[in-house]
C-alpha cells in the first residue's frame, strides 16, 4: 500500500515538474505538449495505440525471454568449459562492440520487417548483461564449498544446479533487471529501422505528421511497460534471492 | 594399545619448486583422533586436501593407501560452516543426500541437531544463527555423513574462546571412537583433542608425546602445563627451522 502510495506520488511529481516547465517556458504544444494534452491524446488515439503497443511488448516478452535463455545457457557454457571461455567471450564481448543502431538494418534486411529482427534487436541488447552477470555469480563460489559438494559425492549435473546456480542468482538479478530496463530499448530501435506495426513506428508516425501528443503518448506507454517489466523481473528474482540480505537493502 | 591401521600416506609433496614435506610418512589408525600441527604455510591444509583426493595447488609423489570397505570415506569440516545461504538447516545437515540425490532422513538430521545442542530451529535459514550455532550445524552435517574418516581443517579457529571450548568438547564427544585427521595451529586445541599428535617439523611429520591419560583435559593441570610447554617449544623450534 505504501509502495503504491510512494509510486502515486512520484507520478504526480513528475507530471507536475513536467507541466512547471511548460509553463514556466511557454513552449508552444508542438514542441512540448503538456500533461494534459498528452493524456486526451492517449485516450483518444486508444485505437492507435493498442495495437501496436500489444506488437512491441510482444515483441519485448519474446526477445526478453529467448535472450535470457541464450544467456544462461551461454553462461553455463562459458563456466563448464575452458575452450568456451576462449572461444566465447571475445565473441560476446563483439556484441557490444557493434553499435545496435548499425546492426538494426542488417537485422531488418536479413530477417525482414516482421517482428523475429525486433526479437532479435532485444535479444542481442540483453544478452550482454545477462551472460556477464551470470557467468560472474558463478565464478564467485567458495572453492571450499566446491571442495566440500566434491567430497559429499555431488555430481557434476547436481553440483551446478544444486549450489553453483543458486549462489550466482544474486549477481543474475542484476543482469535481469538490467536487462528488463534494456529490452524495450531494443524492440523500439528495430521499429525504427525498419516496421510498419509497432509504438517505435507509431512514434515515427507522429512525429512525421508533427503529432507530438500522439508520440508522447507512445513514449509514456511504453516506459509504463518498462516499469512494468522491470517491476514483475524485480519481484521474482527478489523471491529467489530471498535468503540474501545484499540483494534486499532497504 | 594399537587400532587398525586405515590410511597411509608416503611420499613428498611441493608447491611450486617449495618442498612442504619431503619422504614424509603418514600413519592413520581406525577409530583414532589425529592432529597435524603446525604453523600456517607448512602445508597442514594441502596435506588434508591430498588426503581428501581433491585438487591441490602443488605437486605429491607418493602413495596413498587407504582400507576400507565403506562407500563413502570422507566427510569434511572446515573454519568457515560453509553452509548453503538459501538451504534451511535441516536441508544443510541433509546436504550430502541433496547432492546424491537420495531421500532425505530429516529424523536422522533432527536427532543430530538435537545431539549439537540446537533444537526448534531447523526451518530457520543459516544467516539467523550466530557463528557458533552454525558451526554445530555444519558438525551435525558432518555426523550425518557417516564416513569412515572426518577431515577437519581448523574447524575451531574462528569461533570465540568460550564457543570454541563448548564445540570442541561437542566434537569430542560425538566423534568419540570415529577417525578424525584435523590440521590445527593452535597446540591447546591439539593437546585437547587428539589421541595422536603430529607436528611438521623440518619438512618432515615427527609424532609428538602425550600423556597416556585420555582424553587430555581430565589430567592434572600441571601435568597438562608440562605438555604443553613441551609442544610449544617444539612448535617453536619448527618455526625456526622452517
Amino acid at each position: 500500500m505504501i509502495k503504491l502510495f510512494k509510486f502515486i506520488t512520484y507520478i504526480l511529481i513528475f507530471i507536475l515538474i513536467w507541466w512547471a516547465i511548460k509553463f514556466l517556458s511557454n513552449t508552444p504544444d508542438f514542441i512540448l505538449p503538456g500533461p494534459k494534452l498528452v493524456i486526451i491524446s492517449m485516450f483518444d488515439n486508444y485505437y492507435l495505440l493498442f495495437p501496436n503497443a500489444l506488437i512491441t511488448f510482444y515483441e519485448i516478452i519474446v526477445g526478453f525471454i529467448l535472450g535470457t535463455l541464450l544467456g544462461l545457457t551461454t553462461g553455463i557454457q562459458l563456466i563448464i568449459s575452458k575452450n568456451s571461455r576462449k572461444l566465447l567471450l571475445p565473441f560476446i564481448l563483439l556484441t557490444q562492440a557493434i553499435p545496435i543502431f548499425a546492426l538494426a538494418p542488417i537485422l531488418t534486411l536479413w530477417l525482414g520487417y516482421g517482428i523475429w529482427s525486433k526479437v532479435i534487436m532485444t535479444m542481442i541488447i540483453i544478452y550482454f548483461p545477462i551472460t556477464i552477470s551470470f557467468y560472474e555469480g558463478l565464478k564467485r563460489i567458495d572453492p571450499m564449498v566446491v571442495n566440500l559438494t566434491n567430497i559429499m559425492g555431488a555430481t557434476k549435473l547436481s553440483g551446478l544446479f544444486k549450489v553453483r546456480i543458486p549462489f550466482a542468482l544474486p549477481q543474475l538479478s542484476s543482469g535481469l533487471k538490467l536487462a528488463a530496463a534494456f529490452a524495450p530499448m531494443g524492440a523500439v530501435i528495430g521499429e525504427w529501422v525498419g516496421s510498419s506495426k509497432g509504438l517505435g513506428y507509431l512514434m515515427l508516425y507522429a512525429s512525421g505528421r508533427v503529432q507530438i501528443d500522439l508520440m508522447f503518448s507512445a513514449i509514456i506507454v511504453l516506459a509504463i511497460f518498462t516499469v512494468i517489466l522491470y517491476n514483475i523481473v524485480s519481484f521474482i528474482t527478489n523471491q529467489l534471492t530471498k535468503w540474501d540480505p545484499k540483494s534486499h537493502l532497504n | 594399545m594399537i587400532n587398525r591401521q586405515l590410511l597411509s600416506v608416503d611420499g613428498s609433496l611441493k608447491i611450486k619448486n617449495k618442498k612442504l614435506l619431503d619422504d614424509f610418512s603418514l600413519i592413520i589408525e581406525k577409530g583414532r583422533w589425529t592432529t597435524i600441527l603446525g604453523q600456517s604455510g607448512v602445508g597442514k591444509s594441502t596435506l588434508l586436501k591430498l588426503i581428501a583426493g581433491l585438487e591441490i595447488p602443488g605437486q605429491f609423489r607418493g602413495n596413498i593407501k587407504l582400507d576400507s570397505a565403506n562407500h563413502k570415506i570422507f566427510s569434511w569440516m572446515a573454519q568457515n560452516d560453509l553452509l548453503l545461504p538459501w538451504l534451511s538447516v535441516t536441508k544443510n545437515v541433509c546436504l550430502g543426500q541433496i547432492l546424491r540425490n537420495e531421500k532425505l532422513d530429516h529424523k536422522k538430521a533432527e536427532k543430530l541437531l538435537k545431539a549439537v545442542e540446537l533444537e526448534n530451529i531447523s526451518i530457520q535459514l543459516p544467516d539467523t544463527l550466530s557463528v557458533g550455532m552454525r558451526q554445530r550445524v555444519a558438525l551435525a552435517r558432518t555426523l550425518m555423513e557417516e564416513t569412515e574418516i572426518v577431515l577437519m581443517d581448523e574447524p575451531f579457529s574462528s569461533l570465540d574462546y568460550i564457543t570454541r571450548s563448548n564445540i570442541q568438547n561437542l566434537s569430542r564427544k560425538l566423534l568419540k571412537n570415529k577417525t578424525v585427521i584435523m590440521v590445527t595451529h593452535d597446540p591447546t586445541e591439539a593437546l585437547l583433542l587428539s589421541d595422536n599428535l603430529l607436528l611438521i617439523e623440518n619438512q618432515k611429520l615427527t609424532k609428538l608425546e602425550l600423556p597416556n591419560s585420555r582424553p587430555m583435559r581430565s589430567i592434572k593441570q600441571k601435568d597438562f602445563s608440562e605438555y604443553y610447554e613441551k609442544t610449544i617449544n617444539r612448535l617453536k623450534q619448527a618455526y625456526i627451522v622452517s
